[in-house]
């Protein structure tokens, strides 16, 4: 196989396996307000959780 | 007869650099293969990780059990001082609620592969119905598709005691698709909330660093 060919099939894999992970962006800010009666302050109208920008739930414990 | 064909010196050169330029281009792509690569494995260095198989749940909260982080693992300490986290050193500081600590494994995108995040106790939650606090607590938040796939309480921390449950869900943003691996825990005066995901198609590849962080977790 021809070098170049090589390289395109690892990038081929490497797209591959970027694109799997479903969009979990981080730090866009489009926060939700949770009404909290809050033991952790949160700050500027909500929090900066990545859970509110796609990313995993923090630990946040207030229902 | 011989017939010989004469490349001009132009196109000689001319072909010259072109496969001098594919080349380096060539060079510059898989590189940033590499990279990339490099950056989904986990970002284990120092840390020899097999992640051939994936971990049956049960199994894998039967198994946690207090040990020193490995080598090289940065750590951190909540505000309050009362827990203390080990990353892997791949990992980096994400933004989160004021008292908390968060790191996690992303991409150039901003995608979240793995996270970490340790939360003082702030509500209800308790050692016991612990899972289905955290469960319940996850709907609240919107997320979708939450599913329990193995709980346990009485598990062992460094000087401490917590209860874990390992869930699946989809983020109420986007829709992603995480695993995580969650435990409250009670030491001698202070209680946090550790959680330690990743995404769901990353989980069997971030488990083993996710489970030495939970193990060399401590509370105070």
């Amino acid at each position: 196989m021809r070098p170049t060919r090589i390289v395109a099939a690892l990038l081929s894999a490497a797209a591959i396996g970027v694109g799997a992970a479903v969009p979990a962006l981080a730090e866009t800010h489009h926060h939700h307000h949770r009404h909290h009666s809050s033991a952790i302050p949160q700050h500027n109208g909500g929090d900066h959780d990545g859970d509110n920008n796609g990313g995993p739930s923090d630990g946040d414990g207030n229902i | 007869m011989v017939t010989t064909t004469v490349v001009p010196a132009t196109a000689m050169a001319t072909s010259s650099r072109l496969a001098s330029a594919r080349g380096a281009v060539a060079v510059a792509l898989l590189a940033g293969a590499v990279a990339v690569a490099v950056l989904l494995s986990g970002g284990r260095s120092g840390h020899a990780v097999a992640p051939a198989v994936e971990p049956q749940p049960s199994a894998l909260l039967a198994s946690l059990r207090p040990a020193p982080a490995p080598s090289g693992w940065p750590v951190a300490t909540i505000p309050s001082g009362a827990a203390t986290l080990h990353r892997p050193p791949a990992w980096s500081a994400v933004e989160g609620d004021s008292g908390t600590v968060s790191f996690a494994l992303r991409d150039a995108e901003g995608r979240y592969h793995g996270y970490l995040n340790v939360t003082p106790r702030q509500g209800g939650e308790r050692l016991r119905g612990w899972a289905a606090f955290r469960l319940a607590r996850n709907r609240e938040e919107g997320d979708r598709g939450v599913r329990e796939l193995a709980a346990r309480e009485g598990v062992a921390f460094a000087g401490a005691r917590g209860s874990c449950v390992i869930d699946d869900y989809a983020s109420r943003a986007g829709g992603n698709p995480y695993r995580e691996l969650a435990c409250m825990v009670r030491g001698p005066r202070t209680e946090s909330v550790l959680i330690a995901a990743a995404l769901r198609p990353d989980w069997s590849r971030l488990a083993p660093s996710l489970t030495r962080a939970a193990e060399a977790f401590a509370e105070r």
